[in-house]
């Protein structure tokens, strides 16, 4: 009699799990075409991208048979390589001339040790006159440098075309000259604060955001349809300009001279004017003012499906005004808040334009040095690995969201 | 019978054109189930909602066991109020939507436990008390609603159209229950409805609205015995209307001219004098057909249009005094199951059957 029972449930269970997974199957085939497109245009770049973190291709082709043997070999002995190693370096370095291989590698090393760059490209101009009985001798006599273990561990370390370099100064650690990975010294440390500093930046923007746009969004909710649409409008209006133009339009604002302070000077509020730019000041405001249309987007989707009968009924029950809105009507409107938090401060993470216009030096995000990597030291893997460091963060907090809203609640916008 | 509520010389506008309630007189009895009946649009909820505080009466005042209440904040009232929506708290069990009220009034804990339980055990939903509002169906949500209203004993409840949102079936248990509840417990109750025959069963009296007005406050038998007026007779049951003049006013009635030839005598209502004009309300089911009708005070010779069967009953269409929608309701007893239609019949009907209304 039991046991029927319980067959009949898990029998019944696994019904119902099929029926689910038919309704799951016809919705993943609607959304097929809009999957395969970014497929193509936005997953495989992007993927292709975070691969160059890991890549490391200069001296494994510039220098190939150099390359294999330095990957063999190991700096922690405290010695310098033996005579093979220098001997095919010296023919590898000569053979990458005549396709400027060699500059390609001089610019590749100096990017982990500052004066690499002078070496390489004096030793290979000097390679064919110099001096010697053996290669070592003769790169000594170039440079004393090519006696130091160090020199040879930074080429080393470049070797493999495979490398986790760029994560190691992502995250603010060197290669000691024995190989050994330790942290930056103090003074040279910067990506951390960057990344600490992003997360800052955007949590007060995405705070700041809600602390505004909760009161907006449950005006116009509460508004006939009629005004509301007209208040909309306006709160839409931002979206009609660039978003160059509404930062360059808060740097005339808030500029040492500009609208602001002068009516703060006019009024005797201050002598000579408040530094409201290039700080961190600065970034909040003009953040806040281009991320707040969306979050009151999204919290007024929800709560335009919050009945107020809630709040009448809980008057009915006995509660005050406040308390029937903290208790009848804010709980509904939590995924709400949750959503234009999530919404907003996702989009602070990856902002770049105006915290890089309005902003300070230490006030600059991750996305500003990643962009600077990408178009001005052209180092590519470091900015890869800065990049897909932001993106994993992203998502482990959308994880956390996504648990925290109960899973199949998660709605963005 | 003490008075719980009175409204005096209520008047109510939104746009500041048009009153919605004009000039609403109403006292509600302690302990009394009332019922505010009426059309679409006809101010009922402005009456309930200016009673529980979320609408202010422009004009007049309404007082609550004496006192006036138009300053006291609906949540200082302690009014029970049943929405037609229910309302229950999405995002709160139901056991702690009942609890709500009681935790706002700062009950203790375990009493607090206590008195949900009790209030479950009332609606007999005692199992359902750690679902959610959204898992019940929805005749257990008003359940619920009803509960949650009642759980902090309120010496009034308002439900504003409880069961309109349910099938019949389940309509009709519900009102029973709500009935047994108010039975039980000796509470006010001012209920509203567009179900006159909810009104009916329910109600120790019930207040006929039309346009802001109170046509009728009467106990139920009164108002389909005895309307007031045209609207009232018109809106509470079936009714046929014959048109006429009053010729002649004696102690039990009067006695109407109809148009087409022929006169009708009936009660009056008030307001009937000899020359005036006044419309015969007559009940379907107050008229007898075939020999039986020659001993009554009005007979008439009609065609039979229709048919209609009812099953318990059946319904005949006639034409009747110049009237083509002349409705005769006869109990299916085999009698009358002869008739056919395109027969000429008799029907007859007694002078206190009938009521001449202006
Ligand atoms: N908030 C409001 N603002 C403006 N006019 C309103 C408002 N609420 C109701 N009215 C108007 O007042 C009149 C009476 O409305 P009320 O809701 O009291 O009618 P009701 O008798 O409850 O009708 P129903 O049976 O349809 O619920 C209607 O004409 C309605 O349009
Ligand atoms: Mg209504």
């Amino acid at each position: 009699m039991g046991d029927a029972h319980v067959t009949g449930g898990r029998s019944l269970k696994s019904k119902l799990r099929r029926a689910e997974r038919m309704e799951q199957v016809k919705a993943y085939l609607l959304i097929l075409p809009l999957f395969a497109f970014l497929l193509i245009c936005f997953l495989l770049p992007i993927g292709a991208l975070l691969v160059k973190g890991f890549t490391d291709p200069t001296l494994s082709d510039e220098l190939p048979r150099a390359a294999a043997m330095l990957r063999e070999w190991e700096p922690a002995g405290g010695e310098v390589p033996d005579e093979e190693i220098f001997a095919t370096f010296a023919k590898d370095l000569a053979a990458s001339r005549p396709t400027d291989g060699a500059s390609r590698v001089a610019k590749r090393l100096n990017i982990d040790q500052p004066g690499m760059r002078t070496l390489i490209l004096k030793t290979a101009n000097k390679l064919d006159t110099v001096e010697g009985a053996t290669w070592r001798d003769k790169l000594v006599s170039i440079d004393s440098r090519w006696g130091a273990v160090a020199t040879w561990s930074t080429l080393k370390y470049a070797a493999s075309p495979w490398t986790l370099g760029y994560y190691i100064k992502a995250l603010d650690f060197t290669r000691d000259e024995r190989g050994e990975i330790v942290q930056q010294p103090e003074g040279q440390r910067l990506y951390r604060d960057v990344f600490v500093r992003t997360a800052v930046v955007s949590l007060s923007v995405s705070v700041i955001c809600l602390l505004l746009g909760y009161p907006v969004a449950y005006f116009l909710a509460a508004l006939p349809a009629r005004y509301s649409n007209l208040f909309m409008i306006m709160v839409l209006l931002p979206f009609w300009t660039s978003i160059l133009v509404r930062t360059t339009a808060w740097v005339v604002a808030l500029q040492s001279n500009g609208v602001i302070n002068a009516l703060l000077i006019r009024l005797g509020v201050t002598e000579d004017g408040f530094a409201l730019i290039y700080n961190r000041f600065g970034v909040l405001v003009a953040m806040t003012h281009i991320l707040l249309p969306y979050a009151i987007l999204s919290l007024y989707s929800v709560m335009k499906g919050v009945p107020v009968i809630y709040v009448k009924a809980a008057r009915s029950l006995g509660a005050g005004p406040i308390r029937a809105f903290f208790q009848a009507y804010f709980p509904q409107t939590l995924p709400g808040v949750a959503a234009a938090g999530m919404l907003t401060f996702i989009l602070a993470v990856g902002y770049y334009i105006t915290p890089a216009i309005v902003g300070g030096p230490s006030d600059q995000l991750a996305s500003y040095y990643i962009a600077n990597h990408v178009n001005t030291t052209l180092n590519w893997g470091l900015a890869s690995a800065l990049a897909s460091m932001l993106l994993v963060g992203v998502l482990l907090l959308y994880a956390v969201f996504v648990r925290l809203t109960g899973g199949r609640g998660a709605k963005l916008g | 019978m003490s008075t719980i509520v009175s409204f005096k010389n209520v008047q109510k506008t939104y746009d500041g054109e048009t009153l919605v309630v004009k000039n609403l007189n109403l006292d509600i009895r302690t302990g009394e189930f009332l019922t505010m009946l009426g059309p679409s649009g006809s101010g009922k909820t402005t009456c309930l909602m200016m009673l529980a505080g979320f609408e202010t009466a422009t004009h007049g005042e309404i007082l609550l066991k004496g006192k006036p209440i138009n300053r006291i904040p609906p949540e200082r009232r302690n009014i029970g109020m049943v929405f037609q929506s229910y309302a229950l708290f999405p995002h709160m069990s139901v056991a702690e939507n009942l609890a709500f009220p009681l935790k706002v009034r700062k009950v203790p804990c375990s009493e607090a436990g206590e008195r949900v339980k009790k209030a479950l055990a009332m609606v007999n939903m005692q199992s359902f008390a750690n679902r959610m509002p959204a898992q019940l169906s929805g005749g257990q949500q008003q359940r619920i609603a009803v509960a949650r209203a009642l759980v902090f004993e309120p010496a009034l409840v308002l439900m504003d159209e409880p069961l309109g949102a349910l099938d019949k079936q389940l309509r009709e248990q519900m009102q029973y229950e709500i009935k047994r509840i108010h039975e039980e417990s000796g509470l006010t109750v001012v209920y509203v409805t567009h179900d006159q025959g909810e009104a009916m069963t329910m109600s120790d009296r019930i207040a006929v609205f039309n346009n802001g007005i109170i046509q009728q406050l009467a106990p139920p038998s009164e108002l389909y015995e005895q309307p007031e007026n045209a609207f009232v007779a018109r809106f509470i049951g079936e009714n046929n209307e014959l048109k006429g003049t009053v010729s002649e006013m004696h102690d039990h009635g009067c006695v109407v001219e109809l148009p087409h030839g022929g006169s009708v005598r009936a009660s009056a209502g008030s307001g009937i004098a000899v020359g005036s004009t006044a419309g015969i309300s007559l009940r379907p089911e107050r008229i007898t057909i075939g020999e039986g009708a020659r001993q009554c005070d009005n007979v008439f010779h009609g065609g039979v249009k229709d048919l209609i069967y009812y099953g318990d009953h059946l319904r005949i269409v006639m034409v009747v005094c110049g009237h083509d929608d002349f409705i005769v309701k006869v109990p299916n007893d085999g009698m009358n199951r002869r008739v056919r239609v395109g027969d000429g019949i008799d029907v007859g009907w007694m002078a206190d059957g009938c009521r001449a209304l202006r």
